[in-house]
């Protein structure tokens, strides 16, 4: 009877070992890499070009989150604040401030303020900033306790997973109409038994429907 | 095993007889004829100028391998929210604008309704307000859509070949219309091309 296996099949085991090492390495590579919040930039809080703190213009001062964010109930992309309205404060107080010398320099010249893009949905996934906000969906629910923020970071991961959670379990999330600015209140959900059955009524009287299909994102 | 092919030496006549020619160029031996006879490929054409075939393997290696250090590309790019410095009336990040206009026909005009994102253009469609229309427009007005973007569109003003500034356009035209008040507009010639504008009837 001849051989069966010609005589390079010696190595084999020894080949499917390093091998088998070598997927262990990658594989191991690949998760710290694309699974750490990291990733999905959960703590990114990059520096701006103007020191801006939401606490301090929220919790000290009580503004609104629509007095700079206002068309975040019209428009399915929250505006950044043009210079002007920073300006409408800004031109009595701290006039002088180095801090606001970008501000002040943009409102006279019209050019833009780079501030650094932090929450970031890919170019691939659309998101409707009005459609949240006014069916009872929170600021907080993903942007975090902003109005606690100096700086502010990235606190939810905003992964396809995180979308998709609250999508197929939305009556957990939702608020009264009449505390979805306000970043310290409680879900409806925590409201004890009132509150649950508040949101469920608001799911049928809104007809709360969140996609959960490919093309209501992905479109 | 290599082969040898014996080929045969040119004989008496191909070295001394007639010589053919393919074309006139070749006749006369015009330095461009005898420069495309020296090439390989036409000027220009599948070549990189000023880099060697090594050179431009070793530069792609090297920019590969630093590209791959470290990954990279693989983190999100740093991105820019950038905000009006003005505050623009009317617009609403995200939400197109629509403005009234008209397409202009040789006799008529066709009422349309304009929708822009941003200040650009995007679709024509026919004014609803406009009842005998009855918000319809036609293929030509759907089309003119991509009028705005032609590349070979006037972007500027230009006097003989040169571009002139919007400033010394209204000089220019505020001295046309000094010099010629005296005459009445005697000798003055506009070209342009047929159009139904009840405003240009106006101001001619």
């Amino acid at each position: 009877m001849s051989k069966l296996f010609p005589k390079s099949a010696n190595k084999l085991p020894f080949q499917i070992i390093i091998y088998l090492g070598v997927l262990v390495c990658v594989a191991t590579a690949g998760v710290t890499y694309y699974m750490t919040p990291k990733y999905t930039r959960v703590g990114y809080a990059p520096l701006q070009p103007v020191p801006f703190s939401h606490a301090k213009h929220v919790q000290e001062i009580g503004l609104d989150c629509r007095y700079c964010h206002s068309n975040v109930d019209k428009s399915a992309h929250s505006n950044v604040p043009s210079s002007q309205t920073c300006m409408n404060c800004h031109n009595q107080i701290k006039t002088t401030s180095p801090l606001l010398a970008p501000i002040r320099e943009s409102a006279a010249t019209g050019k833009a303020v780079p501030w650094v893009w932090i929450h970031k949905t890919p170019d691939y996934a659309y998101f409707n900033h009005s459609i949240h906000v006014n069916r009872g969906i929170s600021c907080v629910e993903c942007h975090g306790k902003v109005n606690e923020m100096d700086t502010v970071t990235h606190t939810q991961p905003l992964s396809m997973g995180f979308c998709l959670e609250c999508h197929r379990n939305p009556e957990a999330a939702l608020r009264h109409p009449k505390d979805v600015f306000n970043l310290d209140s409680k879900r409806l959900a925590d409201q004890g038994e009132a509150g649950v059955k508040q949101a469920k009524a608001l799911i049928d009287d809104w007809k709360v429907k969140p996609p959960q299909s490919c093309s209501g994102c992905h479109r | 095993m290599k082969r040898i092919f014996e080929h045969p030496a040119p004989s008496e006549r191909e070295l001394n007889g007639p010589k053919y020619w393919r074309s006139l160029d070749e006749l006369a031996a015009t330095p461009g004829f005898v420069d495309q006879l020296k090439r390989e490929f036409p000027q220009g054409a599948a070549e990189l100028d000023g880099v060697d075939r090594r050179h431009f393997m070793k530069i792609m290696a090297a920019s590969f391998a630093l590209g791959g250090v470290g990954l990279a590309g693989c983190r999100r790019p740093e991105v820019n929210i950038l905000p009006f410095g003005k505050s623009v009336e009317g617009i609403i990040p995200g939400l197109p604008q629509y403005y009234a206009t008209a397409m202009p026909l040789r006799k008529s005009a066709i009422p349309l309704l304009a929708e822009t994102h941003q200040g650009r253009p995007t679709k024509l469609e026919g004014n609803p307000s406009y009842l005998p229309h009855g918000s319809a427009s036609s293929l030509l007005a759907q089309a003119s859509i991509l009028d705005l973007y032609d590349p070979d569109r006037a972007t500027a003003h230009t006097k003989g070949a040169a571009v002139l500034k919007a400033a010394a356009v209204n000089e220019l035209l505020a001295n046309v219309g000094k010099n010629y008040a005296a005459s009445q507009g005697a000798g003055l010639a506009f070209l342009a091309d047929q159009s139904s504008s009840p405003t240009r009837a106006r101001i001619l």
